[in-house]
């Protein structure tokens, strides 16, 4: 395919390579077919050829989805049934659930409920797992179930942080006491069922969110969000009550811990997620007993 | 009943049902595009297109099948689109929606203040 100058009248290889890549293997033929023809009649002609290689790539840019990145990522999925069979598999999403939660809960007892990663790694995974949720919402319907479990579990995350608050209002730590028994050599955090049961406590409704919410839609996308809606409406409707509380003649008012929301946001997308995978499971479990 | 259509359906199975443009007329994924832009005046991108053409076809709205490709390109075959009558029906419950919706109401709207 040449001008009558002899230039090359074709897409970039390696953009027509991604494109091809990032579709099923039903569509790669047509479609990239439809799209040279459209190059070469259309684009090339009006745009030039840099404008008809931006409009290419942009074409390339709109076939990207979470589906077509495994499938342009893991080479061994390409055949469609393949990546199906292994997708409708409760096994598949049972294994990377218990992975997740192995890696996650193994390595903060590890460290005795220390950050297993740095913040920038934490901040870095936390987006990729709220855009890569973003892309999953399809319906209102998902996104009705969204607010409903988000909301619902944000109100427990509420009672929890507050029933917390009010065991420390109540029956208060000496700060010295505290830090004398942290310098101490054998000081673990299981040795204070206050800091660790409220921890487990948000953990259950957050990956408990995620699994509903997933179970519900069938999209682990929506049980992330899920988890993210319930963690900031939860700190959000927590710091309103601590402020509130403030307010009254109870004693000096106490610090409005304005960073537990993004914090606990950050935590959310991955427990969420984690609880997503097993509700993935389930789903998929259920739709094969009813098929079959 | 009928599969709920969004707008950006219909644009698409409209345009497998009356094309307009020399390309359309051809129903295969670039003519639908070139219809689907026309109808809508504005540009839209391929993947926005054959994405709801997919889902079309797994909700049974339209059956697609392959072409013999052309020197144009490089013999790559073409997937040609027909609409199905539960397309057709799909169709008239979203134009039948859309006029109980407006019912009553005059056109063009003014505002009230």
């Amino acid at each position: 395919m040449t001008r009558a100058s002899g230039e090359r009248r074709h897409p970039p290889v390696w953009a027509e390579a991604i494109l091809r890549a990032l579709l099923a293997p039903r569509n790669r033929d047509t479609i990239s077919g439809d799209l040279l023809e459209e190059y070469c009649e259309v684009a090339l002609p009006q745009r030039g050829e840099l404008g008809a290689t931006l409009w290419y790539m942009r074409q390339v840019v709109s076939f990207i989805t979470i589906a077509g990145l495994i499938r342009a990522t893991v080479g061994w999925l390409r055949e469609d049934r393949m990546f199906e069979r292994v997708a409708r598999s409760s096994w598949t999403w049972l294994a990377a659930g218990s992975l997740g939660v192995v890696i996650l809960f193994g390595s903060l007892v590890e460290s005795d409920f220390r950050p297993p990663v740095g913040l920038g790694v934490f901040i870095a995974i936390s987006i990729v797992l709220t855009l890569a949720s973003l892309v999953s919402m399809r319906s209102r319907g998902d996104a009705k179930t969204l607010w409903r479990i988000g909301l619902a579990a944000g109100l427990l995350l509420t009672l929890v942080l507050v029933t917390r608050l009010l065991v420390d209002v109540f029956d208060p730590v000496d700060p010295l006491d505290r830090f004398l028994a942290r310098v101490r050599d054998d000081y673990s955090e299981f040795n204070y069922p206050r800091r660790w049961v409220p921890a487990v406590a948000v953990t259950v409704i957050l990956m408990g969110g995620g699994l509903l919410a997933t179970w519900r839609t069938g999209r682990v996308g929506t049980g992330t969000l899920a988890a993210i809606v319930a963690s900031a409406s939860g700190s959000v409707l927590y710091l309103v009550l601590v402020a509130i509380g403030n307010l009254l003649p109870m004693g000096p008012p106490g610090p409005v811990p304005t960073m537990l929301v993004p914090v606990l946001v950050m935590f959310s997308t991955v427990l969420g997620t984690l609880g997503a995978l097993f509700g993935r499971a389930l789903g998929a479990a259920r739709t094969a007993s009813s098929n079959g | 009943m009928a599969a709920v259509l969004g707008a950006f359906e219909q644009a698409v199975l409209l345009s497998l049902v009356r094309p307009v443009t020399t390309l359309g007329k051809e129903a295969y994924g670039r003519g639908i595009l070139t219809e689907v832009q026309h109808r809508l005046g504005r540009e839209i991108a391929a993947g926005a297109v054959y994405a709801t053409l997919d889902r079309l076809e797994q909700k049974g709205l339209i059956s697609s099948e392959l072409e013999a490709g052309t020197a144009a390109r490089v013999g790559r075959p073409r997937r040609c689109y027909t609409i199905a009558p539960a397309g057709v029906r799909a169709l008239n419950d979203a134009r039948a929606a859309s006029e109980r919706l407006y019912a009553g109401v005059r056109w063009p709207l003014r505002t009230t203040r």
